[in-house]
């Protein structure tokens, strides 16, 4: 029977008349156990009301819909995530090198683009680093802090924002990097990257010192 | 709730008793103290369900480290004085500046809800522990003046101005008392039920001032009168979704499959989403709009909202 049906909540209040009825018929007999009686009977009379009256409210508001929720049983497992190895994890050496990703060509830039580590990066292996994606300007500072993952490319006339969409899934699988919250920088492409980018993504010039943490897998449930 | 059921068998014991010994006025007084006793109990145990009238402070530290302080804030701005508890994580201390959620409650509720029904510390210093979340400054405070008065931490007309106090206020108060991030990108709001719609409708408010809120179970739409008419406009977000620029915030919206209201509210706000608003999604199979399920979201959900938060900073 369900816990918010009206089933129930007739039955709790037919038992509530049952009993009342009881205790009002039977009040003046029981002989030596007559206290005892009647103190059962305004008990379960007592209880029986609190009862259909829970149901009632519980049916409007519907804080317990089910049994279940009413055990505390949500039935739905709470998962670890893992951070998964980049395959460039052993090999990637400290400081800088040259990234020479599957995709590399259709992005048409001017040469492979340099990635930086934060220097704690092969010591903390159970978490993802935030990204700093630069798009290399001429006379433009970069603004690393060294926590992030740094991604300097050199885009040439032919380098569009749509073809570098396939980026963060690239460095994803080659370093163990966050996929949201990235700072992207260098004018009117960095720009057009931000905005065709799913959203959450990427920020445009957003300050390194505003980077999410080095974090280790979360905790997730399913979405919907 | 001992004491209570004590009185309520006494009380049964009393009619039974002494039934006949008395005449009309007496046994109106059994009945009339019975019923009371009956309703006092019932009230005890909401009570002890909601927190909406704690009685007993929380604990200030943790074995892990951290520390809960009961804290008073003046509100210059919304003219409301109401209490606080902030957390701080193990790892705090001057000098470095860490970043903040608001966690707000439901209605009927206190911050003793989040502290004591979802235990809300052991929670975090779980999540920090496990480096899955950054150590982190989270606020508790009280949202109404009046226990029983629901504001959905709005400005009511004629009422308590409670969206002034949660963002003028308490950002206020908390950057002059304690290092913190003071910037957009370091705050975040968080909420269960009504506190769920409060994160929500704040975040879309002043994206200006929070990049990230987090709903479990909330609705669309706040379910009270303001007296302005913007519970039907501007402070529901399902109309400021369909008729104002979203703002670039991100939102992790949660809810259990069986509660009804929560989760068809829930949907509408994911589905109205679009760029630059990023929308996380998070559901559990049942639960209903329990403190159950509530506890089941706290950490992914924390862990959710400061990896869209600001690091601390040096």
């Amino acid at each position: 029977m369900s816990l918010t049906g009206r089933p129930l909540i007739l039955l709790a209040a037919f038992t509530a008349v049952v009993i009342g009825a009881a205790t009002v018929r039977f009040w003046s007999r029981g002989g030596r156990f007559r206290a005892l009686s009647r103190t059962a009977g305004v008990l379960l009379l007592e209880a029986s009301l609190v009862i259909t009256a829970g149901l009632a409210v519980n049916r409007h508001e519907e804080f317990y819909p089910s049994w279940q929720a009413l055990r505390g049983d949500t039935g739905t497992e709470t998962v670890t995530d893992r951070v998964h190895a980049g395959l460039l994890d052993v090999h990637a050496r400290d400081g800088s090198f040259t990234w020479r990703p599957p995709g590399l060509r259709a992005w048409n830039l001017a040469r492979p683009p340099t990635v930086t580590l934060p220097a704690d990066y092969h010591d903390r292996t159970d978490v993802t680093f935030p990204v700093m994606l630069e798009f290399a300007t001429q006379g433009a500072a970069s603004h690393r802090t060294g926590e992030e993952v740094t991604v300097t490319l050199s885009p040439t006339a032919t380098t569009s924002a749509t073809a570098l969409l396939s980026l963060p899934a690239e460095l994803a699988r080659d370093l163990r990097v966050s996929t949201v919250g990235w700072s992207v920088e260098g004018g009117p492409l960095a720009a057009a990257f931000v905005a065709a980018a799913p959203p959450g993504t990427a920020a445009l010039d957003r300050p390194a010192n505003t980077l999410p943490p080095a974090l280790a897998a979360p905790l997730t449930l399913p979405a919907s | 709730m001992i004491i209570g059921l004590v009185a309520v068998v006494l009380t049964a014991v009393a009619i039974a008793l002494g039934w006949n010994r008395v005449r009309a006025v007496g046994r109106s007084g059994l009945i009339v103290a019975c019923v009371l006793s009956v309703a006092a109990t019932v009230a005890v145990q909401v009570n002890s369900l909601t927190q909406a009238f704690p009685t007993v402070g929380a604990s200030l530290t943790s074995s892990e480290g951290s520390r809960l302080l009961d804290v008073t804030v003046p509100g210059p701005a919304s003219r409301l004085t109401l209490s606080m508890y902030v957390y701080l994580p193990a790892a705090y201390r001057s000098g470095v500046r860490l970043p903040v959620i608001e966690a707000l409650h439901g209605y009927p509720g206190t911050p003793e809800t989040w502290l004591r029904k979802l235990r809300v510390q052991s929670y975090l210093d779980k999540e920090i522990a496990a480096g899955r979340m950054a150590p982190t400054v989270v606020l508790f405070p009280y949202q109404t003046p009046d226990r029983l008065l629901d504001t959905e931490c709005t400005n009511l007309r004629g009422g308590p101005q409670t969206e002034t106090f949660l963002t003028v206020d308490v950002p206020a108060f908390v950057r002059a008392h304690y290092s913190v991030r003071t910037d957009r990108d370091g705050w975040g709001l968080t909420g269960y039920s009504a506190g769920a719609f409060c994160a929500t409708n704040l975040a879309l408010r002043h994206p200006g001032q929070y990049a990230a809120a987090a709903s479990l179970s909330g609705y669309a739409s706040p379910g009270i009168t303001i007296g302005d008419g913007t519970e039907n406009t501007t402070n529901n977000p399902g109309w400021r979704l369909r008729h104002l620029p979203q703002p670039a915030i991100a939102l992790w919206l949660g809810w259990a499959d069986d509660d009804r209201g929560a989760a068809r509210d829930s949907r509408r706000l994911a589905a109205e989403a679009h760029a630059p608003l990023a929308v996380t999604t998070a559901v559990v199979a049942h639960g209903g709009h329990s403190s159950a399920v509530w506890r089941q979201m706290e950490a992914p959900s924390f862990d959710w909202l400061s990896a869209h938060l600001a690091r601390p900073a040096s």
